[in-house]
C-alpha cells in the first residue's frame, strides 16, 4: 500500500459519534516488567558485591602482609632491643669501666705505682734528664 | 585470494556416507562416555579414598601444609641489684634441630650445616640419620649463624627460639646468682632458689600458612602469648659487690690466704649489700671469684667472734655488768684440757670489757661457766646458730651446735670461745647485727622485692624479727665491742672518722681426719673480724674471714684490715656521716675507761662471786674457787693453746 492509499483510507474512516473523554493514564513501558528490573538490580549487587569481595579479599591479603612484615620487624627489633640492653649493661660493669679507665684513661689502683718506659717511637726529648735538656735547648 | 575447491566434496551426500557418519558419530559419544564414566569413577574412588578410607591422614596432611603450631618460648625473669641494674638476663638466641625422617641427602646436607656451625660434618651426619623424630644439632646459636643455617634452606633442619642466660657482669656476684643449664633452668644460687618464680609460661602461636610463608588472613588464628618469669630486685648492689670482692681478693694475695668470704649489710632491715666469696686458684695462683656462696654453704669454727653470744648472755642474765672485774689467770683446765691466753699476762683482775676487747679466753670461759651449758646453749640458739637463715639459700648449712646432752667435760672450755661449734658467716654477722640492732634480731634478706609481668612489685616478706637481748645490753656490748677496735685487738679495723664496733676471731681449722692438725701435723687456721659502723648508730655490718692465712694468722692482722676498707668504701658510697648522737649513751660512763692497761693482780689466784655491788673480789693465792670443780687429771696440755685467740 502506498501512501496516498493509505491516506485516502484514513480520511475516509468516520469518526466516532461521541468522543471518549480524555484521561491522564500510566502506561506500563513495553518489555520491562517488575521482575526483570529487580533482576537487573541483584544481578548489579551481586556483581557489585562479587567484586568488593574481591577487592576485600586482595586488601585483606595486603594488609596481613603488611602486618606479617610489622610482626617480623617488631620481633627482630624486640632482639635488636635485647642485644643493646645487654651491650649497655656489659658497658656499664664496673669490671669493664676499670679496665677502660686503667688501659685508655691511664688510671691506676690507689697504692698502686706505674712506671713509666719510653720506646722507640716515643719523642726523644721526652725523655731526657733536665741537664740534657737545657743542654738541648741551649744548642 | 583463489580458492580451491575439491570437486568430490561438492558430490551430494550418499546413503553410505551417512551410514558411517553415524556409526562414527556413534562411537565417538561412547568414547566420550567412557572417558566421562572413567573420569567420575576415577573422582569417586578418590572421594571414597578421601572421604571413607583415609579421612584422618589427609586431614592432617592438610593442617601439616598449612597449619604452623609453634611454642613461644618464654623469657626468663632478670634479676637485679637494689639499684636496677641486671646482674643476669635472658637474650635472644636459637637453636638448630634436625628431624631425621625429613632429611634427604644426609651426607650433603650434614656437609653444609657442618660449615656454617662450625662443627664436625660426621658428628652432624649421626645427628642426621638417628633415630627419632628430634636432634639438636647446635644450642645458642649467634643470629647471625642462625640466618646462615636458614638462608641454607635444608629440608629436615630447623630452628627454635632458645633464649640464653648472660650475665652482664661476668663473674661479679656469680655465687649469688648462680647458674642456669643449657636448658634455662636454674641449677644453683637464686635461679635455683627461685626457679619457679623465674621461670615463664611458654605460650604458643597457631595460624595458617600459605606457600610462600606469609599468614592467610581470615584463617585459623590462634595467638596465647608466652608470660615471662617474674623478675628479682636483690638487696645486692653491684657496685659494693665490686669493691667487696676486689678488696678481699687483694687481701687474700696479701695475706698468702687459701680464701677468704666477707658479708656486708645492713644491720636495722638485714639486707644484704655484698657477699663476696674468693679462692685462690690452684694452678694459677690468682685469688679469684669462686661460685659457691661460702658465706651461707660453708661452716667454720668462728672462734673468738663467739665470746660476743658469751658475754651478751651473762649480761643479760644479770650475771656481769661490763665493768664486773674477773680474775683471769693464763690458763684454765676442764675437763681434762688446758685452755689458755694467746699473750700470757699472768694472773689478773679484768673486768668483763676487758676480757672482750683483749679476748680473753680464760676469762670468757668463766663467764660461760657462770652461765652454764644450757643457758649458752639456749643464747646461741637464740642468736641464730644451729638453723637456717630465713633466705633459704640452696645448699645452706645450719651449722653445728652440741645440745648440752651432748657436751663434753671440755665443752664448756671450747664452745664459748667459738671452737667444737660450726656456723655459717652469715649467722656470725647477724648475731653481731642483733647487738647492732639493740637486740633485735632482724633475718637476713637478699632479695628485696619480686616484679610480675605486669610490672607490678611485690615486696618480699622477709622472716620475723625477734628480742635476742633487752636494749640495755647490746648497748653495753655496743660499747664493749668500740673498745675491742679502740685499744683491744682489732685496731686494725678502724676507720678514720668513725667508731667501730667489731670483734676479731681466730680458730683453728678442723681438718678431714677429725682433729685440728692436718697429716703434716700443721694446724690451719682461719681469722675473723666482724663488726658494724659508725657504732653510736649502726648503718653498715661487716663480716671478713680469711681462710689459711700464712703471713699471719690473727683476725686482727688479717681480717680487721680488710673490714677498715670495706667500711670505708662502703661509708662514701651510702653517704653515711659520724652520727652525732650515741644510742648508747647512757651507758658510757659503765664502761671501764682504763681497761686499755692491764690490772695485773699477781697475788690473786680465781675469784669470788660477785658482792652485792656486783663486783667480784679476788680470793687470796691459793685459795680454791668455791664454784669450781675439783681439778681433774690434765691429759692434754696444749690442746688449746691457741684456741680463740683474738
Amino acid at each position: 500500500m502506498t501512501r496516498a492509499e493509505a491516506l485516502a483510507r484514513s480520511v475516509a474512516r468516520p469518526l466516532p459519534a461521541e468522543a471518549p473523554p480524555l484521561r491522564l493514564a500510566w502506561v506500563r513501558a513495553e518489555g520491562r516488567s517488575l521482575a526483570g528490573v529487580a533482576g537487573t538490580v541483584l544481578f548489579g549487587l551481586l556483581l557489585v558485591a562479587v567484586l568488593g569481595v574481591v577487592v576485600f579479599q586482595a586488601l585483606l591479603v595486603q594488609t596481613q602482609s603488611r602486618l606479617d612484615g610489622l610482626e617480623r620487624d617488631l620481633v627482630a627489633e624486640q632482639r635488636r632491643a635485647d642485644d643493646l640492653r645487654l651491650t649497655v649493661a656489659e658497658l656499664q660493669s664496673p669490671e669493664r669501666i676499670a679496665q677502660a679507665a686503667e688501659e685508655r684513661l691511664g688510671m691506676i689502683e690507689p697504692g698502686e705505682v706505674l712506671y713509666l718506659q719510653h720506646d722507640a717511637d716515643d719523642d726523644a726529648r721526652a725523655v731526657l734528664t733536665p741537664d740534657e735538656e737545657a743542654a738541648e735547648n741551649g744548642r | 585470494m583463489t580458492v580451491t575447491v575439491d570437486p568430490r566434496r561438492l558430490r551430494p551426500p550418499t546413503r553410505v556416507d551417512a551410514r558411517a557418519r553415524t556409526v562414527t558419530t556413534r562411537r565417538r559419544v561412547l568414547v566420550v562416555l567412557g572417558v566421562l564414566v572413567l573420569a567420575i569413577t576415577s573422582v569417586a574412588v578418590k572421594l571414597v579414598d578421601l572421604q571413607v578410607l583415609r579421612p584422618d591422614d589427609y586431614r592432617e596432611l592438610s593442617v601439616s601444609q598449612r597449619v604452623r603450631d609453634e611454642v613461644l618460648a618464654a623469657d626468663r625473669g632478670a634479676i637485679y641489684d637494689r639499684n636496677g641494674v641486671e646482674l643476669a638476663i635472658s637474650t635472644p638466641s636459637q637453636a638448630v634441630f634436625v628431624d631425621p625422617a625429613l632429611i634427604e641427602d644426609a651426607p650433603a646436607a650434614a656437609a653444609q650445616l657442618a660449615d656454617v656451625l662450625g662443627l664436625d660434618p660426621d658428628d652432624v651426619e649421626n645427628l642426621m640419620t638417628g633415630d627419632g623424630r628430634f636432634a639438636y644439632v647446635a644450642r645458642h646459636v649467634p643470629d647471625d649463624v642462625a640466618v646462615q643455617v636458614g638462608e641454607l634452606g635444608l629440608k629436615g633442619v630447623a630452628l627454635v627460639d632458645e633464649p640464653q642466660r648472660v650475665a652482664p657482669n661476668g663473674e661479679l656476684g656469680r655465687s649469688i646468682v648462680g647458674l642456669t643449664d643449657i636448658d634455662g633452668l636454674g641449677i644453683s644460687g637464686l635461679e635455683e632458689r627461685y626457679g619457679d618464680l623465674l621461670t615463664g609460661t611458654p605460650g604458643r602461636l597457631t595460624l595458617e600458612q600459605a606457600p610462600d610463608g606469609g599468614t592467610i588472613p581470615v584463617g585459623e588464628h590462634h595467638y596465647q602469648p608466652a608470660v615471662p618469669g617474674h623478675d628479682l630486685v636483690l638487696t645486692i648492689d653491684r657496685t659494693m659487690q665490686f669493691e667487696v670482692e676486689r678488696i678481699l681478693a687483694a687481701q687474700v694475695d696479701e695475706a698468702g690466704a687459701k680464701g677468704g668470704v666477707a658479708v656486708v649489710s645492713r644491720p636495722d632491715t638485714g639486707e644484704l649489700l655484698a657477699v663476696a666469696n674468693i679462692t685462690r686458684d690452684p694452678e694459677t695462683g690468682a685469688a679469684e671469684v669462686d661460685g659457691n656462696m661460702a658465706a651461707f654453704t660453708t661452716v667454720y669454727e668462728p672462734g673468738s667472734a663467739m665470746k660476743l653470744v658469751t658475754a651478751s648472755a651473762a649480761i643479760e642474765d644479770g650475771l656481769v655488768e661490763p665493768a664486773t672485774e674477773i680474775v683471769v689467770p693464763d690458763s684454765i683446765t676442764l675437763g681434762g684440757a688446758q685452755f689458755s691466753e694467746h699473750d700470757y699476762h699472768g694472773t689478773v683482775s679484768w673486768p668483763v670489757a676487758k676480757i672482750i676487747s683483749e679476748s680473753s679466753n680464760v676469762g670468757t670461759i668463766k663467764l660461760a661457766q657462770q652461765l652454764g651449758k644450757d643457758r649458752v646453749y639456749q643464747y646461741l640458739r637464740s642468736f641464730g646458730f644451729g638453723e637456717r637463715t630465713a633466705v633459704g639459700f640452696p645448699n645452706e648449712q645450719t651449722g653445728h651446735v652440741m645440745a648440752p646432752a651432748d657436751w663434753w667435760g671440755s665443752s664448756m672450755g671450747t664452745i664459748p670461745i667459738g671452737q667444737g661449734v660450726s656456723v655459717t658467716p652469715v649467722q656470725m654477722l647477724f648475731a653481731y647485727n642483733a647487738i647492732a640492732n639493740g637486740g633485735a634480731y632482724v633475718p637476713p634478706r637478699l632479695v628485696l622485692e619480686t616484679v610480675d609481668p605486669d610490672d607490678a612489685r611485690h615486696p618480699f616478706v622477709a622472716g620475723d624479727e625477734r628480742q635476742v637481748v633487752d636494749e640495755d645490753t647490746a648497748d653495753k656490748m655496743n660499747l664493749m665491742l668500740r673498745g675491742v677496735v679502740k685499744e683491744g685487738t682489732g685496731r686494725n679495723a678502724a676507720v678514720d672518722g668513725y667508731t667501730v664496733a667489731g670483734k676479731t676471731g681466730t680458730s683453728r681449722k678442723p681438718q678431714p681426719n677429725g682433729g685440728y692438725a692436718d697429716e703434716y701435723g700443721i694446724t690451719r687456721y682461719q681469722a675473723t673480724f666482724v663488726g658494724f659502723v659508725p657504732a653510736e648508730a649502726p648503718q653498715l655490718s661487716v663480716i671478713v674471714i680469711i681462710d689459711e692465712p700464712s703471713t699471719a694468722i690473727f683476725g686482727g692482722a688479717v681480717a680487721a684490715p680488710a673490714f677498715a676498707r670495706i667500711a670505708e668504701v662502703g661509708l662514701r658510697r651510702y653517704d653515711v656521716a659520724p652520727p652525732a648522737t650515741d644510742r648508747a649513751e647512757r651507758w658510757l660512763e659503765s664502761i671501764p675507761h682504763d681497761a686499755t692497761e692491764p690490772v695485773v693482780r699477781r697475788d690473786v689466784a680465781t675469784a669470788l662471786p660477785p658482792d652485792a655491788d656486783g663486783r667480784v673480789r679476788a680470793l687470796p693465792a691459793g685459795e680454791p674457787d668455791p664454784r669450781l670443780a675439783p681439778p681433774t687429771t690434765v691429759t692434754t696440755v696444749t690442746t688449746a693453746t691457741t684456741a680463740g685467740a683474738g
